[in-house]
C-alpha cells in the first residue's frame, strides 16, 4: 500500500522577490530590508500553514494505492488555498476531497482549514457526495467571512466497483480505465461553495473495475495563459493514458511534464487513487497480530473471493469463518508482544481453501467466545481442520465449495 | 490511523434505549461498543433495542457481547431486542448461534420499540 504526503515540490526554486522600481525611490536601504523580510515572513507563514493542513500521510485503504501532491505557485504571495484529503470510511470505502479556496496567503489558508475540517467531519458522517457539498456549502455560506471555494468530493467503493462524485464548481475527476482510455466524470458542476444559500449538487456515478485509476486535481494543473480551461482539460485527458498507473509515479510524471520549465503560476494539488488489479488464483498475506488488522484482512480476502467468483453470501460465510480463525490467532495465540500471522488462499476445483497459520502457543478456546467461534467456522465451511504444531503455532485449514447453493 | 469499523448512535424513545450500530463489529471494537451500550442503560429504562439493519459484519466476539448484554438485562428485568431484517448478511450467523433464544429479532425498529413498550 502506498501513501504519500506532500509532494516533490522541493525541486522548484523560488525566485527572489524583486521590489518594484517606483517603490524604491526615497526608501532607505534599511527600510527596504525590513519590508522585504516582512513579505518573506508572511509568505512563509502562509505556506507553512498550507502544508501543515495537508495530510502528512494518507490513510491505508485495502485495495487502493494513493498519492497526493501539492506544488506552491512560483510567486510567494500566490500561496493559496488548495488542498486534498482522503478519509477512510466504513466498509472499506474511501472519501476523497480536493478543493481550492479563492484568494491567497494566510487568509486563504485559514479558510481552507475551516472547509477541510467541515468536509472531513461530514464525510465521517457517511454523507453521500451531493449531500456533503450541500452541508459544507451551508457551513461556508454562514461563515463570518464567507469563503468562496470549489470542492470536489467523491466516494470510492472498490468492493462494489463504484465511484460517486459531486462537484461544487471544481474541475471533474478523470477516470482512467485499465485499457488506458481516460474519461471525465461529468456531472453538472454546481455553484462554488459560499456563493448561494441553497445550491443543488448532482452526483455522477461511474462503474470502476480493478486496475482503474482516478485522478483529481485543482485548476492550476490545466491552466495555461491564452488557452481555455476546456482545452487544458482535453490536453490532460488525451495524454494521461500513457502514464504509469502507480499513483506516485503518475503524479510525479504529470507534474514533471507540465512544469519542467518552472513552477506553476497558481497552486496545484493532485490526488490520484489506483484500484489494485484483480488478484489471481491464490494469494498470501502476512498480518500483524493486532485486532485492528482484522478489518483489513477481511477486505483483502473478500476482494480475492469475489475475484474467484464467490457469491455475496458465500463471501460473507467465508469471511466470518476466516475472521474467527484470524481473531483466534490474534486474541488467543499471542498473549503479549508484536507478532504476525499468515493468511493464504487458493482456488480449488469448484471451491476455495484458506489457511490461517500463526506461530503462537495455542490455548484451548475459552468457553463462550472461543468455542462459539470454532462452532461458527464448522457451520459455515465444508471442512475445518485445526492442526496444533509443535513447537509452537496453529494452522487452521478451511475449505468450501462454491456455487452449491446458487 | 486506526480506521473505523462501526458507528454507534442513539435514539431516545420514551423509556427504551434504541442503539443504531452501523458497519462491522469484531474483536477490535466489541469491547468499546459494550461499554458504550452499558453506559446508556440506567435502571429505569424498559429495555434496549439494538438496530443492526446496517451492520455488514458480526463475528463471535460481537455475538458473545449480545449474549452477555441479554443476561445482564434480564437480571434487571429489562429486555433486549434486535432489529435484523431477514435479508441482512449478519442474519445467518445470528440464527446459527440461536441468539433469538435470549434476544428476539424484529424486522423493523418500530416493531422492536412497540414490543419493548408492551
Amino acid at each position: 500500500m502506498e501513501s504519500a504526503g506532500t509532494g516533490p515540490d522541493e525541486g522548484f526554486e523560488r525566485r527572489p522577490r524583486q521590489p518594484e522600481g517606483d517603490v524604491i525611490i526615497g526608501a532607505t536601504l534599511e527600510g527596504l530590508r525590513r519590508a522585504a523580510a516582512e513579505v518573506e515572513q508572511v509568505a512563509s507563514t502562509a505556506e507553512t500553514l498550507q502544508r501543515a493542513l495537508l495530510p502528512a500521510r494518507l490513510p491505508e485503504v485495502p485495495g487502493l494505492a494513493m498519492a497526493g501532491r501539492y506544488v506552491a505557485a512560483g510567486e510567494e504571495q500566490q500561496v493559496g488555498g488548495d488542498w486534498y484529503d482522503v478519509i477512510a470510511l466504513r466498509d472499506g470505502r474511501a472519501g476523497i476531497a480536493i478543493g481550492d479556496v479563492v484568494g491567497h496567503g494566510v487568509e486563504a489558508a485559514a479558510r481552507m482549514a475551516h472547509l477541510q475540517s467541515a468536509s472531513r467531519a461530514f464525510a465521517l458522517e457517511g454523507l453521500r457526495p451531493s449531500l456533503l457539498l450541500e452541508r459544507v456549502n451551508a457551513f461556508a455560506y454562514d461563515d463570518e467571512r464567507p469563503a468562496m471555494a470549489t470542492l470536489l468530493y467523491g466516494v470510492v467503493d472498490a468492493e462494489a466497483g463504484r465511484f460517486s462524485v459531486a462537484s461544487a464548481a471544481h474541475p471533474p475527476p478523470l477516470v482512467i480505465a485499465p485499457s488506458g482510455i481516460a474519461t471525465f466524470v461529468e456531472s453538472s458542476r454546481g455553484s462554488p461553495l459560499g456563493a448561494r444559500q441553497y445550491p443543488q449538487y448532482d452526483e455522477g456515478i461511474v462503474v470502476i473495475e480493478p486496475g482503474t485509476t482516478i485522478v483529481t486535481f485543482t485548476d492550476g494543473l490545466v491552466e495555461t495563459p491564452g488557452a481555455s480551461l476546456e482545452d487544458g482539460l482535453e490536453e490532460l485527458r488525451a495524454g494521461i493514458g500513457t502514464l504509469p498507473t502507480d499513483p506516485k509515479l503518475l503524479c510525479d510524471e504529470l507534474l514533471g511534464a507540465r512544469f519542467n520549465n518552472g513552477p506553476p503560476r497558481d497552486d496545484v494539488a493532485i490526488l490520484a487513487i489506483h484500484l489494485a488489479a484483480e488478484a489471481g488464483e491464490s494469494f498470501q498475506m502476512t498480518v500483524s497480530a493486532d485486532p485492528d488488522s482484522l478489518g483489513r484482512v477481511r477486505r483483502s480476502i473478500g476482494r480475492w473471493l469475489r475475484g474467484v467468483g464467490a457469491t455475496e453470501s458465500e463471501t460473507y460465510d467465508i469471511l466470518v469463518a476466516c475472521g474467527e480463525a484470524c481473531a483466534n490467532a490474534v486474541v488467543h495465540a499471542y498473549p503479549v508482544g508484536n507478532a504476525s500471522f499468515e493468511v493464504s488462499g487458493r482456488a480449488l476445483g469448484g471451491g476455495v481453501e484458506l489457511v490461517i497459520r500463526d506461530f503462537g502457543s495455542w490455548r484451548e478456546p475459552r468457553p463462550g467466545t472461543g468455542a462459539r467461534g470454532l462452532v461458527l467456522m464448522k457451520d459455515l465451511m465444508d471442512e475445518v481442520d485445526v492442526e496444533r504444531r509443535s513447537p509452537g503455532g496453529t494452522t487452521v485449514t478451511m475449505r468450501k465449495a462454491l456455487g452449491v447453493n446458487g | 490511523m486506526r480506521g473505523r469499523l462501526a458507528d454507534l448512535t442513539f435514539e431516545d424513545s420514551g423509556g427504551t434505549v434504541v442503539a443504531v450500530v452501523r458497519g462491522e463489529v469484531d474483536a477490535s471494537n466489541a469491547a468499546e461498543l459494550r461499554i458504550a451500550l452499558v453506559d446508556r442503560l440506567s435502571n429505569d429504562v424498559l429495555g434496549l433495542v439494538i438496530d443492526m439493519s446496517d451492520m455488514t459484519y458480526l463475528d463471535s466476539t460481537g455475538i458473545s457481547l449480545l449474549f452477555e448484554l441479554a443476561r445482564g438485562l434480564s437480571a434487571r428485568r429489562q429486555v433486549l431486542r434486535l432489529v435484523v431484517p431477514g435479508a441482512s448478511p449478519i442474519r445467518r450467523v445470528l440464527d446459527l448461534c440461536d441468539i433469538a433464544s435470549v434476544a428476539p429479532i424484529d424486522e423493523t425498529a418500530a416493531e422492536a420499540r412497540a414490543a419493548v413498550a408492551g
